[in-house]
């Protein structure tokens, strides 16, 4: 037993180095030769793989633009850019322990969060929204009780089911899926009778569907609004800066407003860039959701 | 930096009093879906090996191809045309009913794939202990006048079965862990909960600290459970010829 207690301590011991690994972004950077990027590869329209194999999307495109700037910042033209998968579950560990160096998909920037880690400007606003299938007997969010919801584990959205299960006690029976993609199947093959997720995230699969008209988000429910941004390290002023001024010069050089009409001013999103987008280009904050 | 004082607060999610209640939770259900997986395992996989030994050449080619099939699939493959192809090829009725209809359909899609997956295991498993027995055992015991039937039940099982336990305690550890691949179709089991609480509480190392310890004690506890069960039934002085 004593053994075993030596090997659980070692094997904590070397883990919370891991943890503590807080060398300065920058320092890692140049040391690497390499910018790491973390994506998701099935999130569309924030990061996915397209068709040809290139790793792009909203936020992967506003990464790209960063690290190129972090480029000619450092004056090392030759710095590579890496691209790492990651997922709902191990993206703040990841970054953390300085696996990566940007965030980039679409996660949402809230208070909990920034006590572990820290965000660049909010690249994106979203709420999140609850969608059914048209004709069915859900019709508002009184309709949930005992109903099956999918919702993606490990998310923002998980804790807000949560919470509004037990506000209107619906006795909700959560069916966990992965990502979007799966969630989406899930109400499409009829597993779940409702999803809870971002529209943006969901658009992509209703358009894709045999039956695109015959879904609909319920009326009555909508989440406060979300900010999205960067995920990178906490604490490391510095990097922050870097990216901050990447991001924002994007911003300024009109780029930025480019990403989002290639992104959402095309079927199937449609949305001509919100007031709120705007105003965060004119003046750029790195405010979490509620702060 | 290790900070554990998480697990006392109240719970992130929904479901138990404190975190440390979600991984028990969790913990439970690991085990519950266990035991009904090695159960589903034992009762098709010991009959089915007894069946591969017999000399009857098409019955066993049979159970052949249902040890292959289910053994050379990667499990999470298996569960997955369990729980997201078996639905839709069925009537339509059947199919609604695996959906929604069935209570925790999470549950059974695991139990079901995991506990067929493991058969095929302990088939070819309870074949090779069968075959490590000299074959004048079974030509002995057929001289004797025993049947077919008497022969396996008094003869060959109770020797096969002490053969195969130490490997055996190997597959029910296997099984043990295996159940970890239930979050993949949403199944709340030890793994899925600490990934849930993880994201909650950003206390990855620490949350995944505990999960490693409950599989590594639970699993412990299942390795010396079994070394008892195989010392009990041990013959003294008989050694089996490998």
């Amino acid at each position: 037993m004593t053994r075993f207690a030596i090997i659980t301590a070692t094997l904590l011991a070397s883990v919370s180095t891991a943890v503590a690994a807080d060398t300065p972004t920058i320092d890692k950077i140049k040391e690497r030769g390499e910018i790491v990027i973390g994506h998701r590869p099935a999130s569309p329209p924030f990061g996915y793989i397209a068709d040809n194999g290139e790793i792009t999307g909203y936020s992967v495109e506003i990464c790209k633009y960063i690290a190129q700037q972090i480029k000619q910042d450092l004056n090392q033209p030759d710095l590579l850019v890496r691209f790492v998968t990651v997922d709902a579950a191990n993206r703040i560990p990841l970054v953390q322990n300085g696996t990566i160096d940007m965030e980039c998909a679409g996660t949402g920037n809230t208070v909990e969060r920034k006590k572990v880690v820290s965000f660049t400007y909010n690249t994106i606003y979203t709420a999140t929204q609850i969608l059914v299938k048209k004709g069915g007997p859900i019709k508002s969010v009184q309709d949930l009780k005992g109903r099956r919801v999918a919702v993606p584990q490990g998310t923002a959205q998980q804790k807000m089911l949560d919470d509004l299960d037990k506000k209107l006690s619906l006795g909700v029976i959560p069916v966990m899926a992965k990502d979007a993609a799966e969630e989406f199947m899930l109400l499409q093959t009829g597993r779940a009778e409702a999803a809870i997720n971002g529209p943006l995230e969901l658009a992509n699969h209703i358009a894709k569907s045999k039956d695109p008209a015959g879904y609909e988000y319920l009326p009555d429910w909508e989440s406060p609004p979300e900010q999205i941004s960067v995920m990178i390290a906490k604490g490391d002023e510095e990097f922050k800066k870097l990216a901050d001024k990447g991001l924002k010069k994007m911003m300024t050089t009109g780029e930025f407003t480019k990403n989002y009409s290639h992104w959402f001013e095309v079927p199937p999103y449609n949305l001509p860039m919100p007031a709120a987008l705007k105003a965060q280009i004119a003046n750029p904050n790195d405010k979490a959701i509620g702060e | 930096m290790l900070d554990f004082s998480f697990l006392t607060e109240a719970a992130s999610l929904g479901g138990g009093s404190s975190n440390l209640h979600l991984l028990f939770l969790g913990w439970q259900n690991t085990l519950v879906a266990f035991l009904a997986s090695i159960l589903i395992a034992l009762s098709l996989g010991i009959p089915l090996g007894v069946i591969r030994s017999l000399p009857n050449a098409r019955v066993a080619s049979v159970v052949a191809t249902y040890v292959h099939v289910f053994r050379n699939i990667p499990l999470l493959v298996q569960l997955f045309l369990w729980f997201f192809v078996l639905p839709e090829v069925v009537p339509v009725e059947l199919g609604d009913w695996l959906k929604i209809g069935l209570p925790n359909p999470e549950y059974w899609n695991l139990v079901v794939a995991l506990g067929i997956y493991m058969s095929a295991r302990i088939v070819e498993l309870t074949r090779s202990g069968i075959g490590s027995l000299s074959s004048g055992q079974f030509e002995a015991s057929r001289a004797l006048g025993l049947s077919t039937y008497k022969a396996y039940r008094h003869v060959i099982l109770p020797q096969a079965l002490r053969v195969i336990m130490p490997p055996l305690t190997t597959e029910f550890t296997n099984c043990l862990k295996a159940t970890s691949v239930g979050l993949t179709v949403g199944y709340i089991e030890l793994t899925q909960r600490s990934r849930e609480i993880a994201e909650q509480t950003f206390r990855t190392f620490e949350v995944f600290s505990m999960a490693t310890l409950g599989y590594l004690v639970t699993v412990m506890l299942l390795t010396f459970v079994l070394f008892g069960i195989e010392q009990y039934f041990r013959i003294p002085g008989l050694k089996y010829q490998g």
